[in-house]
């Protein structure tokens, strides 16, 4: 488990400080993959960094399974690094070295010899599907390409963690999607813990089990990524999934007086034929303004917008059949 | 003109060894100061803000001296390393020393080039300074570094020319003796198109190492 206490990271400029990271606390779970998101300036890519302390925290603590990451001396930071994966937006990987090279150098420093490095390196160039580019330079490969490398580069000494600051931001939808599934599958295989930063909700929809959502330094809401999605609480929030939940409803569309609702479908709710049942049912006319459905790691989550006319008492029984069916709905 | 060219011969030994020695003992200095610019600085993987301050405080004092007056203030320490202040090898110590804060300051911006990400990565996998420093920053601007090497020799062959005006011998004290005091035209033209060529070589060599590095870098 990665613990974060307090931390606070502050930065002065010409003698005016201010705090990109502000009085934080997160606790990610072990084998869990776990978002942080945010606007950029929002202090992700410096949470994330103290991580591993690539940025010292002003104050506050980071502990791995009960080892305090913030205290440790040079020389044992370098240690417990060697096993923390990090891939990066820009794939960083040495422009001096092959593919297979890149994916060595890890296991260089920790002095291996030739023989395990090269074992080793051929498993992981597997893994990720890039055998036949091992002598290849990284210049040459496409940027799905380079961050296969770099992800088999992350994993060469077997880490625990692996910290993906913004891995798929400089990638066109299909190959985001591909590498996030290679994620997914790499930690399922390792056991691993995965905190990764984005500031796009497509990534935390399509991998993330939990998901923190940071503004200004500080963490708004922290919850899972199916309560986010059905339940966003504040407005920063549901800015960022507004996108992925369309619920623009156009004035000629309805009249004034229609009550109108929306109701959230969670996991298996999302398939039924809820509408239907209504009107089966209740003497009403249901008439949908808009509707989405979103298929996260954990299933599916639905959204409709419907305004429902009859007479009200029919209205309030049709809305605690709603209820019954495990559908959460609310009046806009 | 037989005549001109056995004139050549001994000064452009002296030459060649003047400048090799030199850049040898230059580069020996210069490098390990870029380094040690580029980690102790602001942005470096082993800040030391007062440690920068002062070196590139020397490196740049020593750099505003005309390489002539640098010369004449070197000469006690070529009397004691070398024995004598006066001949081809005396003017290795100056050279060299002239030539050191040079060379600090192109491998010094030759390592700048490295992406700083790539060091980020390097450090995030556990790499010491050492390592970083050897692996990742010296391999990544090798070629920036062959030509700022290139570019160090070039500016040596240059340097040592005007060490001929002391008494260091070589093409540069060719072309003046002969040609400038005695005006014989002809021996200045040759020792200049010797010089010439020296340049072009090295500048030919550097350019196609680099080149070849680059290259290869694009293999698929």
């Amino acid at each position: 488990m990665i613990s974060i206490k307090n931390l606070t990271k502050t930065y002065s400029i010409n003698n005016e400080s201010f705090n990109a990271l502000d009085n934080i606390s997160i606790d990610i779970n072990s084998n869990e993959i776990f978002g942080i998101v945010g606007l950029s300036g929002a202090g992700k890519s410096t949470l994330i960094r103290c991580i591993n302390r690539l940025e010292e925290p002003t104050s506050g603590e980071i502990s791995i399974d009960s080892l305090l990451i913030t205290s440790l001396s040079k020389k044992n930071l370098l240690k417990r690094r060697q096993k923390i994966g990090m891939i990066f937006q820009n794939f960083n990987l040495f422009n001096s070295r092959t593919v297979f090279q890149n994916v060595a150098y890890p296991l260089e420093i920790l002095k291996l010899s030739k023989d395990e490095i090269e074992k080793k390196v051929l498993l992981l160039l597997n893994t990720v599907g890039l055998i036949d580019k091992k002598n290849a330079y990284p210049s040459t490969l496409s940027g799905g390409q380079k961050q296969r490398v770099a992800i088999a580069r992350a994993l060469a000494n077997d880490p625990d963690i692996l910290l993906c600051d913004e891995a798929t931001s400089a990638l066109d939808p299909q190959t985001t999607k591909s590498i996030l599934s290679l994620i997914r599958e790499i930690k399922d295989e390792r056991n691993l813990t995965v905190v990764l930063i984005t500031h796009q909700m497509e990534v935390v929809r399509e991998i993330c089990d939990r998901v923190a959502i940071l503004e200004a330094g500080k963490v708004i809401e922290l919850d899972s990524v199916t309560n986010i999605f059905t339940n966003p609480k504040t407005a920063t929030t549901k800015d960022f999934i507004r996108h992925l939940r369309p619920e623009t409803i156009y004035e000629t569309n309805f009249n004034k007086k229609d009550n109108l609702y929306r109701l959230h479908f969670i996991g298996a709710n999302a398939g039924s034929p809820i509408i239907s049942t209504l009107l089966k049912n209740h003497d009403i006319e249901v008439n949908i303004l808009s509707g989405n459905i979103n298929t996260l790691y954990h299933g599916q989550v639905g959204n409709l917008v419907i305004s429902i006319s009859g007479k009200p008492p029919e209205i309030d029984k049709a809305l605690k059949t709603l209820s019954k069916l495990n559908v959460k709905w609310e009046v806009i | 003109m037989t005549d001109v060219f056995s004139l050549l011969y001994k000064p452009l030994i002296e030459t060649l060894y003047m400048t090799f020695i030199s850049s040898f003992f230059a580069l020996l200095l210069g490098f390990p100061l870029g380094i040690l610019l580029v980690i102790t600085a602001e942005d470096g993987i082993s800040k030391k803000a007062k440690f920068y301050s002062i070196l590139s405080l020397i490196v740049n004092i020593l750099r505003s001296f005309p390489f002539i007056i640098l010369m004449i203030l070197v000469f006690p320490l070529s009397r004691i390393i070398i024995g004598t202040t006066i001949g081809t090898s005396a003017a290795i110590v100056p050279l060299s020393i002239a030539a050191t804060p040079f060379v600090a300051r192109i491998i010094e911006s030759a390592l700048r080039e490295v992406d700083s990400g790539l060091v980020e990565a390097a450090q995030a996998m556990g790499s010491s300074t050492w390592q970083i420093i050897t692996k990742v920053l010296l391999k990544e601007a090798l070629p920036g570094l062959i030509l700022g090497i290139t570019l160090s020799i070039i500016s040596l062959i240059g340097y040592s020319a005007m060490a001929g005006a002391i008494g260091a011998g070589g093409l540069g004290d060719l072309a003046i003796r002969y040609g400038y005091q005695r005006f014989k035209t002809d021996v200045m033209i040759v020792s200049v198109i010797a010089l010439i060529i020296i340049v072009q070589l090295t500048q030919l060599v550097g350019g196609k190492a680099a080149a070849y590095i680059v290259k290869k870098r694009s293999r698929t």
